[in-house]
Parts: structure tokens; sequence; C-alpha cells
């Protein structure tokens, strides 16, 4: 089992013409990705690596089967597509789009909840399950089918932590990447959640970093539900105050969304908090063979 | 973008919220702008003015001639003053204090609180009972109970408060702020005026880009006022205090390796982040920006790992930066990911060593750093 996406998910891809998307589509299919349809507006009965393309989510709905769709539509027309592809009744949907208006998020997160759409993102890479499948960015040599089930909001990090457990010989059941915020649609609690249930995944590595208040929750939720070991790295610990790194919602202002109130919180919930890269790959080691 | 006081009435009177009647001044010498008495309020981008005595009653010509000289030169938490705002003098019963905020929630919320004039934390921090706060859902918008629960909390008619609520919710929805603050919210016969303003709007939202455009360009004849350099790319530069570079491809495994290389001692010079473009040109950007303002930089680090980002094209852009400037410093570069074939190739003819592993990466710039 993984989370998110399994052997059974059929996709759709919106912008599928794209550059980004006709790449993407391809490393997808690569990985085992069933993708059924594509879309891109004004494309209808085109072809991309020989998935046909429609004008529109509800024509591909007539002629497929889909439950999932990932979205790789520039920003201006994002929020449309969203709900689109929300409109057909998908389970999942995976927002890649950066640099979205944040009135917009706001919409597609509102409506994605109300239509009972797991919205992935925005600005996020997705999910992988090694070895079944993957919706999203991630490059699936970095990746082994293990038991570990990671969650990360930068989608880098989650590739650099996949590759360094794989590199150490220790797999991962999935791997999902949130996006940077400052809003999310599916958040960290809600893949320890799901990790928690999922039969295949021993350890939880929960990647977080400065900013907001998400890491805080996670830990709460883990005090109160969480049995399986919960291991995490919090980066951004040395950064200044007042300035983003990169990511929206990685600004620390007063005393909130500091590390250190991240790493307390973390640790008091019973969550085993790493500093870098190698003491991770020891301590996840450690737990996975208790 | 954070717009000044006088930007955010002309925000909100498009909105048509009721705001005093004002006058832009952008020198100390300008005739009278108005009938005596009027309020003077220095124009800057921060809060407290009015204790840093930024904000003055002017009753005679001779008074408005001091203060127009004293506040127009003043700076105000580090911040430089640009302009002066001449405003009718608006006598009210009581100030209030009321926001819509997109700002560190999760939804849009609405916060009132019968306090004004003061700093709304504070009050916050102090007296929790005073502040009331709800969620706005973005497609209903304030529904009936809502307006008519702030209405009584305001103490005015429900068709005043419902009117006043509307237009601010519209000011925040359909001209894409961020944050509309009203503090205060002036009572004056049982009719609402907003006598301050503060507005954000979002940098990112395409439909009010040309307003955004339309307000920096009128800028230019503030008093003193430069334009910060705006970004063209989606790189984020951050500049620190210490003598390596960090450039990276995403914002998480940047701060990893700040966080590893000071963890090893080492102090960095800037943290640099190609964003949700990375082409060519911007990787090219960051080299630009992160070596060509720290010519203090001992060694820089590279760190790539390509999803979305095609290692051809990093490479062609920090191959293309080195040829065309003199680079002497160690440059360690960790490429790996989409095109990493095709982008080592790149980096090795034009002699670049690179490497596969994070940390053997950074504990390699270490050696190279602590042995010069």
């Amino acid at each position: 089992m993984s989370i998110l996406v399994s052997r059974d998910s059929k996709v759709l891809v919106q912008a599928i013409t794209g550059k980004s998307g006709q790449l993407q589509t391809k490393a997808m299919l690569e990985a085992g990705t069933n993708i059924v349809a594509g879309v891109t507006p004004g494309k209808g009965g085109q072809e991309v690596l020989g998935i046909p393309v429609y004008n529109y989510v509800g024509e591909a709905k007539k002629e497929h089967d889909f439950d999932t769709v990932i979205c790789f539509v520039p920003p201006a027309g994002a929020k449309d597509s969203c709900f689109e592809a929300i409109d057909a009744g998908i389970r999942l949907l995976v927002l890649t789009t950066e640099e979205m208006a944040l009135s917009d998020v706001v919409e597609v997160i509102a409506y994605a909840k109300a239509h009972n759409t797991i919205l992935v993102g925005p600005g996020c890479a997705g999910v992988i399950a090694p070895g079944i499948c993957k919706v999203g960015a991630h490059p699936v040599r970095f990746f082994n089918k293990g038991r570990v089930g990671i969650v990360s909001k930068s989608g880098a990090l989650s590739y650099e932590i996949g590759k360094t457990l794989s590199d150490a010989g220790i797999g991962q059941s999935s791997v999902v990447a949130i996006g940077g915020g400052p809003l999310w649609g599916f958040t960290q609690r809600d893949a320890i959640e799901l990790y928690e249930q999922d039969p295949d995944t021993d350890v939880i590595v929960l990647l977080g970093e400065i900013g907001g208040d998400s890491e805080e929750k996670a830990a709460a939720y883990i005090a109160e539900n969480v049995k399986k070991p919960v291991v995490s790295l919090i980066v951004g610990r040395t950064a200044p105050k007042g300035k983003s790194l990169g990511h929206a919602g990685a600004i620390v202002s007063g005393n909130t969304g500091t590390a250190a109130t991240k790493i307390a919180a973390l640790k008091s919930a019973g969550v085993h908090v790493v500093s870098n890269p190698t003491e991770l790959v020891a301590t996840v080691r450690a737990l996975l063979s208790e | 973008m954070n717009l000044f006081e006088y930007e955010g009435k002309e925000f909100f009177r498009r909105f048509s919220i009721p705001v005093p009647e004002s006058v832009l001044l952008t020198s100390d010498d300008s005739p009278l702008p108005m009938e005596l008495p009027f309020v003077l309020k220095a124009q800057v981008l921060t809060g407290g003015r009015g204790k840093a005595g930024g904000v003055k009653v002017c009753r005679t010509e001779e008074e408005y001639r001091q203060y127009a000289r004293d506040i127009l030169h003043m700076q105000i938490k580090g911040h430089d003053v640009h302009g002066l705002l001449a405003e009718v003098l608006t006598a009210v019963d009581r100030e209030m204090y009321l926001s819509i905020t997109q700002q560190g929630v999760e939804r849009p919320t609405l916060i009132f609180s019968a306090m004004g004039g003061m700093d709304i934390e504070k009050v916050a921090a102090e007296t929790p009972d005073q502040i009331f706060k709800c969620e706005i859902d973005p497609f209903t918008r304030l529904k009936g109970y809502q307006k008519k629960q702030v209405a009584e909390l305001m103490g005015v008619d429900a068709a005043e408060a419902s009117a006043f609520l509307e237009k601010l919710e519209n000011a925040f929805f359909d001209g894409k702020a961020l944050l509309v603050e009203v503090n205060p919210l002036g009572v004056k016969d049982g009719k609402l005026i907003a006598l301050d303003s503060k507005a954000v709007l979002d940098d990112h939202a395409r439909s009010s880009q040309a307003y955004r455009d339309a307000l920096t360009r009128a800028r230019a004849s503030l008093y003193r006022y430069e334009e910060p350099e705006r970004e063209t790319t989606t790189v984020t530069y951050v500049p620190l205090n210490g003598d390596v570079g960090i450039i990276s491809d995403g914002a998480g495994t940047g701060m990893l390796t700040l966080d590893m290389l000071h963890d090893a001692g080492l102090d960095v010079a800037c943290f640099t982040e190609l964003g949700g473009m990375t082409s060519e040109e911007v990787i090219y950007r960051a080299m630009e920006l992160t070596l060509g303002l720290n010519p203090q930089i001992k060694a820089l680090i590279i760190v790539l790992i390509g999803g979305f980002n095609r290692m051809d094209n990093m490479a062609l852009g920090i191959t293309k930066y080195a040829a065309e400037h003199n680079v002497t410093i160690p440059v360690f570069t960790r490429m790996c990911g989409t095109m990493e074939q095709e982008g080592l190739r790149i980096m090795h003819e034009a002699g670049f060593e690179t490497y596969y592993d994070l940390t053997d990466t950074v504990s390699k710039l270490c050696s190279a750093v602590k042995e010069s």
C-alpha cells in the first residue's frame, strides 16, 4: 500500500501539451503511472506520448475513467482549471502551480474541501509511491520501495532525503511534497494521519521548515493519535528572522514559527528530532530494526 | 505591495469606503492645502507614527509651516517619511478597530475590536476578550448573521454596519488585498468613517497588476523616495554576513545547506534560491547576485536536485557565467536529477568538478575553506 496513490490510480494531466506537462508526463509514464487522458484547451484531438488530449475535463470524462488529476496550468488559469477538475468528481488533485494569487489559492482550497477532493499543493512536487507510480515531479531513481513514509513541504528536500535514504539502502512507502505555503490543501498532519493507518509504513519522516505553525499542529496530532515512530528534520534553524527564504511560508516573525518552538513541540510529542541527513539515516535505521 | 496611507485611502475610495477629505504634500513649503484646522500625517511605511510625533493638528499657518518641516524630514523606526497627508479634522464619538486579513491565517479573517487607535497585537495579548474574529467564506463572503453580530459589537445601526462591511470585503476580495485595516474606525452620529488606512496588495494577483504599477509610477513624485529594485526573475536573494555563498534550486535544500554550513562553523554570505523558474537565465542571475554582490566570498556551494528543474539548463547557466566572469573561488556543485547526464557532461567539459552526495559536498567545501 501507499498513501494518496496506488496501482489503481487513473490519472488525467492538465496542460499536458506544455513544456513542463510533456516532460513530466513522460517521467510519470516511465514510473508506471496509468495516465488515461490529458487536457489543454484548444488542443483537443491531439496526442501526447500516445495519450489523447481533450479541450475540457468534462469531455475526457465521457471517454475515460479517472480519479486523480495533476495540474501544470500556469498561475493565471490555474484556479479555473482546478474548479474544472474538482467538478469532474475526482478524489485527488495535485496542484503543482507556483505563484498563484493568494485569493485564488483560498478559493481552490475551500472548493476542494467542500467537494471532498483531496488537494495536494499548490506549488508542490506531488507524490511518489516508489515501484508503483507517481503523480508529481519526483525523479524516480532517487527512490526505492520500502517502509518509510515521508512528508515534506519542499519538493527538493523530499528528493534529497529520499535519495539519502535510498543510498543508505532504506526504501520508502510513499513520499509526499505538499508545497512551500503559506497555504496548503493537504497538510503535514493529514499525511501523518494516512501514514499511521498505512500497513506498509513503519516509520514516518516529517520534513519541516521554519515559519507558520503547521509543524506544531502536526506535533499536537502526533501526541494524541500516532503510535508509529516519527523522525523529524526542521530546516532553517540558523536562518535570520523576518526574511523569507524562498518559500512564502518560511518566514519567522516575532516569536512564532521559529525552529526552536517547532522542535520543542515535536520533542514533547515524542518525535525523534534530528539535525542533518546523516543523523536522520542513523535514527530511521535504528527505528526500523526495532 | 505595502501601501502608504494616502494610497490606501485612494484604494478605499475606489470601493466607496468613506474616508475624510485629504491632500498629499511632497514638500515642506506647499501653500496651505485646506482650511484650518487640519491634521498633518507622516506618510511612512511603518506603524507607530503617532507616538513618534508624526501626526499633528495644525491650528494656525505657523503651526502648519513648523510641523510640515518637522515631520517631512523625520525618520520613524528607521523608515524615512516620504510625504505629508493633510486631512480634514474629523471629530468622532468613538474609535474602533476593523480589519480583514489573509496574513498568518488559513482563511480570510475579519477582526474587530471596540478598542481602536491602539496596536491591535497589544490589545490581543493584553485583553483578548476585546477581540472578535470570524472567518469569511470566499464564496458567500460575510453572511448576514456575521454582519449582524459585528453591527451589535460596533453599536451602530445594522444597515450602516453592513454597508461598511460589504465595502471593506469588496476592497479585500475584489481589490486582491492580503490585508485591509481601518484603525481607527471612527463613529460620528452613528455613521462609520475610515480615519486611517492600511492595505497590503497581493503581488501575485495578475488582475490588479496594472493598478499596482500605476501606484508605483505615482510614487516617483514622493519626497526622497526610491522604489526598491524589483527582482524580475523568481530568484530569492537574502544577504547574510559571512563568506560562503549558497545557491540552491529548492528552498528546503537551501535551508538545509545553510544549517549544515553553520553547524560546521562556517558563516554564510548569502542565501540564493531559484524559485519556480529554473531556466539557464535564472541560474545565471543567481550567480550574478551571489558572486557579483559579495566580493568577500571564499567559496560557493551550488545545491541542485532536479525534479521540474533540468540539469542541462543549470550547467549551461553556470558555465556561461564562469566563462564571462573571472571566477577564481572554488565552486562545489552538487548536481543530480532530471537531465543529469547531459548536465554533468557540460560541467565536466568546462572544467568543473561535481559531486553527488550533499553531506560529502558540504564537508569538501568545509575542508577547502578551513585550509585557505
